[in-house]
């Protein structure tokens, strides 16, 4: 029996920026359908990790594989064309845009000839962004530009965002952050759909344990750029190193 | 009154040409966070390529935009790919002084070639139509139409096209737009060569009613900094308005003070880019977004 192939995996990935090693040889596996939390104190390196995952910043050491392909020296828009999408802890929409071009805008393809894409959107992306508008519910706003939405608004539009190149895997930045009770049930609500109906699986960075232990199979902890525990969300809670981390000895 | 309304005519002739001169250094500007010193340079090589279309050939030199524009296009993509690309992500200084550089360079090297010789082209589109006592010239009419035509096929381009709507989208953000699968760099390549391509096309319109020499490019380029001021980062809407606006401004101060009237328009130019910057720097219609905000990296 041949083992499965981890969707992501980083093997002992380090960041440094100048003499702060903000990632220490850290490594990190995403299987398949798998719903996967990175949590730590505020300064853990989680972003840092993040972003040396998702190919934003470039890695100091270690190797970075999707799908079992070495991405580690790949450009973020070859990897997203992998099929590995991203949301950002500070939203990131294009204020100027309208919601549907918003979402029309970030469905790429790799490879496409300048003539292809000299035309207007294709009709089958025009009907995924209204479907994927209409499953986040935003559908009142499809024609508002993005700077009008609300906080919580934005960050389910980024969501859809994420979701538009169809990807394998999504990689959540403190999805929840800053958004009311109501509409983090929503964002919850949503990436359980995606996750049991369509095999979507997620890597979710977040400081809202509810959140985490509601969603993951799996949590990796990061205190000072290490890797301090990985489990199942009560095994890490029960961790006395994480709890020692998070609340002092 | 015929003097007033011929002032104004002719301001709103000029300020066509303006708003078409200066939208390539606009959206640059807006999409890249690179202003481009060298643009007035761009105006100069198309003029100077249509008056060797003109000279040689004896192209029309509105029929020459057919040549004029994908030769600059080239010039442009390559340009990005090779020097622009290698100082996007640096210090606006950086690129300041890269594209200053090469405003010498390109000068220079024109001087060397063609020497400082004004010269012009022959258009057939010449004459005058007459509405009363008010003059319409037909190489500036043209003028007018073929800018006009320029900024509703980019307008239309940005705004209904894939590409368009990848090119504001890295204006807005860089990172999610790189992190969604654009290719930045071919993006920012393309924007380039539509935009030299668009200033090539501006100088040759205007070579018919303009003397071509080496060293026309920095009072255009200074121009495009007040336009672009006034009607924000890359709003086309925004180029038609404040280039009607400066070149009204220029032709009534060129009518009704007599003597230094053209050099004071000039000044005027400036002033109002500096009343602008203090009172609205975002500019009048905001555009791709504030001129005042860095691109997002």
């Amino acid at each position: 029996m041949s083992a499965v192939t981890p969707l992501l995996e980083g093997r002992g990935v380090t960041k440094r920026f100048g003499g702060l090693e903000a990632v220490k040889a850290v490594d990190f596996k995403v299987m398949p359908n798998e719903i996967v939390g990175l949590i730590g104190p505020n300064g853990s390196g989680k972003t840092t990790l993040f972003d040396c995952l998702s190919r934003v910043q470039a890695i100091d050491e270690g190797s970075v594989h999707f799908q079992g392909i070495d991405i580690t020296r790949l450009k973020p828009h070859q990897v997203a064309h992998m099929g590995m999408s991203r949301t950002f802890q500070v939203i990131r929409v294009y204020r100027k845009l309208t919601l549907l071009e918003n979402m029309q805008v970030s469905r790429q393809w790799r490879g496409e000839n300048l003539w292809s894409q000299m035309r207007p959107s294709h009709k089958d992306v025009e009907e995924r962004s209204r479907d994927l508008i209409n499953f986040l519910r935003l559908e009142h706003l499809t024609n508002e530009p993005a700077g009008t939405l609300s906080g919580g608004q934005r960050r389910l539009l980024e969501l859809g965002m994420a979701l538009m190149p169809d990807p394998e895997l999504i990689l959540l930045d403190e999805a929840a952050s800053g958004i009311n009770p109501t509409l983090v049930e929503e964002i919850k609500d949503r990436i359980k759909t995606l996750n049991q109906e369509q095999g979507k699986a997620f890597l979710v960075v977040e400081h809202d344990m509810h959140f985490i232990s509601d969603l993951c199979n799996r949590v990796y902890v990061l205190n000072y750029g290490e890797k301090l525990a990985e489990g199942t969300p009560a095994e890490v809670m029960e961790n006395e190193a994480v709890i020692e981390a998070y609340f002092g000895s | 009154m015929d003097l007033f309304l011929q002032a104004l005519i002719n301001g709103v002739m000029l300020g066509g040409f303006y708003a078409a001169m200066m939208l390539g250094f606009s959206v640059i500007w807006g999409v890249m966070g690179v202003i481009n010193l060298a643009h007035g340079e761009m105006i100069m090589v198309g003029a100077y390529l249509s008056w060797l279309l003109n000279e040689h050939v004896g192209m029309d030199p509105f029929a020459s935009l057919l040549i004029v524009m994908p030769v600059m296009f080239i010039i442009g993509y390559v340009l990005q790919l090779i020097l622009i690309n290698r100082v996007v992500d640096r210090p606006i200084l950086v690129s300041l002084l890269v594209t200053f550089g090469l405003s010498i360079a390109i000068s220079n090297l024109v001087n060397v070639i063609f020497s400082a010789d004004p010269r012009l082209t022959d258009t057939a589109l010449e004459g005058a139509w007459s509405v009363g006592n008010v003059t319409f010239p037909v190489t500036k009419t043209a003028i007018m139409g073929v800018a006009l035509l320029i900024m509703t096929s980019l307008w239309l381009f940005l705004q209904k096209t894939r590409t368009g709507k990848s090119i504001r989208a890295a204006a807005q953000n860089k990172q999610a737009a790189r992190i969604v699968g654009i290719d930045i760099n071919k993006i920012y390549a393309l924007t380039f060569g539509i935009c030299i391509a668009i200033t090539g096309a501006a100088g040759a319109i205007i070579s018919p009613t303009q003397a071509i020499f080496p060293f026309m490019g920095v009072p255009l380029t200074l121009r495009a900094f007040t336009i672009t001021a006034l009607a924000g980062l890359g709003s086309i809407p925004g180029a038609l308005f404040g280039g009607i606006v400066l070149g009204i401004v220029e032709s009534m101060i060129g009518v009704y003070v007599s003597g230094i009237g053209t050099n004071l328009a000039i000044i005027a130019s400036f002033v109002l880019l500096v009343v602008i910057l203090i009172t609205r720097p975002q500019g009048l219609f905001g555009g791709l977004r504030p001129i005042e905000e860095p691109v997002q990296l």
